[in-house]
């Protein structure tokens, strides 16, 4: 059970307690990172997360929540750090022409939001509540994008269908 | 008629399933041992960065976390060298460009010259770009570069579509950025402005690309200066005082395109700084109690309650505004042009707290993920009282 930050901080303190939460940052990670950054993005979060550890305050949300919306905060800045070439990666976002009628291909359709929403919840696996995390937002605004993501992807692979 | 729902578990699951387990991460090792990791470039540099900042943080515990010497990916670059200087090829405007009527022969800033063309020209140091000294941030080394084109007309393309790409000459990467923004002062007039991280020193081409001009120059990038604390801000130069800004947009950041001496900030300017990260970090991370605990009364009052903040801030970080870039504390008293920018009753607030000038302190926050550059960008006046920092919203 993750909680309070342990006393004294140490590495490997902090360690037993990211632990935990490692496979779901890095599941992020792959998901909202450039191509081949999610190991980078990972790294870079922890390194983040230790910097700042002392700002946890497990009154505010579980340490899970805090490591992933760190982590999707990373993912963003590596983003910003190469945000041309990601347009022209493979992996991740962008996929061959033969997969349009892939429920991912529409999902790279959608506008920024409602993709992050999506990623969050159904492929990285997030409860409701750590996407809202991730996402900055109240729950019920996850719920109302995802709905509205749904409509969307709805349109989108009807058309394809069509 | 596809099932939407039902088409993204499966799809979710199907993804889970190819992704690897528990990452091969130690954080122990990772965090403590000041191990190595060899990564490409660029990624390597930021990890780089990333482990001196953690074994400086380390340290900063009573952890004991060290790095070996000489291996790293940022020690071992064969540009960081004396040596490597003097072999790197930096461009010279000479002879230098001479840019069409309505823009001035030479630069205002002595010993700079113009260099390219009338469709995409920029300026350099009349030696040779030697970027020694920028600082370090987890994000690379953060450096602003500016632009000309007679092509370009601020009004109609505030953003202007320009990229710069940043291509390492000794040894392999590259970073692309890009779009620009607007910048104007008394000494550039109004230029396109991208801001780019480079991933570590070395020697650097840079070069742009503006509708169907390109341009480059060759530039020493050489080793940082060390970070004032290991926080995700990264650090811009402090605008200049003798900028004048449009009435509308904040005094503009200081046209450096390499790192002009700068006095080394007193210990409250730094503080002052550190506040406003904190601030940011709560604002960022939805503490909302805990930024407003930082704001004064005068900007309490002006924003009306805490309710009003969390709602205006949620949506401020929902299109964009949680990622920061804090620059400099600028250190009052602020002469007229910025002090008109901050407004004489905020002033007159933060005097009647008992605040001197000199121990006042404004901090510029740019928000780069949000929208349009004017939106991302917020000024902080700062100053302490009564033995508590506070922070007056100026913009």
């Amino acid at each position: 059970m993750q909680g309070a930050v342990p006393a004294p901080r140490t590495p490997e303190a902090f360690a037993e307690w990211v632990r935990p939460s490692l496979l779901a940052m890095a599941r992020l990670a792959a998901r909202l990172s450039p191509p081949g950054e999610g190991d980078d993005v990972v790294q870079e979060a922890l390194v983040r997360a230790w910097s700042k550890w002392s700002q946890f305050d497990p009154a505010r949300g579980t340490a899970s929540s805090w490591l992933l919306a760190i982590t999707a905060d990373q993912a963003r800045k590596a983003h910003r750090r190469r945000r041309p070439l990601a347009l022209f990666g493979s992996g991740s976002g962008v996929r061959s022409i033969d997969d349009h009628l892939d429920i991912e291909y529409a999902v790279v359709q959608l506008p920024a939001r409602q993709r992050l929403a999506i990623d969050c919840y159904y492929f990285v696996g997030l409860s409701v509540g750590e996407t809202a995390a991730v996402m900055g937002c109240a729950e019920g605004t996850v719920k109302s994008t995802l709905s509205d993501a749904r409509a969307r992807l709805h349109l989108l692979l009807e058309v394809d269908h069509a | 008629m596809p099932d939407v729902e039902e088409l993204l578990r499966e799809a979710g699951e199907r993804w889970r399933a190819g992704q690897p387990g528990e990452p091969a991460i130690d954080p122990v090792e990772m965090l403590g041992a000041g191990t190595r990791r060899t990564a490409r470039v660029p990624a390597g540099g930021i990890v780089a960065m990333a482990v001196v900042i953690v074994v400086a943080a380390v340290a900063l515990v009573g952890g004991g976390g060290r790095l070996d010497g000489g291996g790293g990916p940022l020690g071992s670059a064969p540009g960081t060298s004396p040596a490597g200087r003097d072999i790197c090829p930096v461009t010279r405007p000479d002879p230098p460009f001479v840019p069409p009527a309505g823009y001035p022969a030479t630069p205002l800033i002595s010993g700079r010259g113009w260099y390219g063309s009338a469709s995409l020209w920029t300026w350099l140091r009349e030696d040779g770009e030697d970027w020694t000294g920028l600082p370090q941030t987890p994000t690379g080394l953060p450096q602003k570069t500016l632009w000309w084109s007679a092509d370009w007309l601020p009004g109609a393309e505030p953003e202007p579509a320009i990229t710069v790409s940043a291509r390492r000459l000794d040894q392999t990467g590259a970073v692309t950025f890009g779009p620009g923004t607007n910048a104007s002062a008394g000494d550039i007039g109004t230029a396109m402005l991208v801001g780019i991280d480079l991933p570590g020193p070395g020697c650097w081409e840079i070069g742009a690309r503006y509708r169907s001009a390109e341009l480059s120059y060759v530039v020493w990038v050489g080793p940082a200066m060390a970070a004032p604390t290991a926080t995700a801000g990264a650090i811009q130069p402090a605008p200049s005082p003798t900028s004048a800004p449009a009435p509308s947009s904040p005094p503009a950041p200081s046209p450096t395109s390499a790192p002009a001496p700068v006095a080394t900030p007193g210990p409250d300017a730094i503080e002052a700084r550190n506040i406003a990260m904190k601030y940011e970090d709560a604002r960022t991370a939805a503490y909302w109690d805990v930024a407003w605990g930082y704001l004064a009364p005068f900007s309490q009052q002006r924003i009306g309650s805490l309710a009003d903040f969390t709602a205006a801030e949620t949506a401020y970080n929902n299109a964009g505004g949680t990622t920061y870039e804090v620059g400099q504390a600028i250190t009052g008293p602020f002469d007229e042009t910025i002090a008109g920018y901050i407004g004489s009753d905020l002033l007159a607030d933060v005097a009647s707290s008992g605040v001197a000038p000199g121990r006042t302190y404004l901090v510029y926050v740019t928000h780069p993920d949000v929208g349009a550059a004017s939106a991302g960008t917020r000024a902080y006046v700062i100053a302490q009282v009564g033995g508590a920092w506070r922070i007056w919203i100026a913009h």
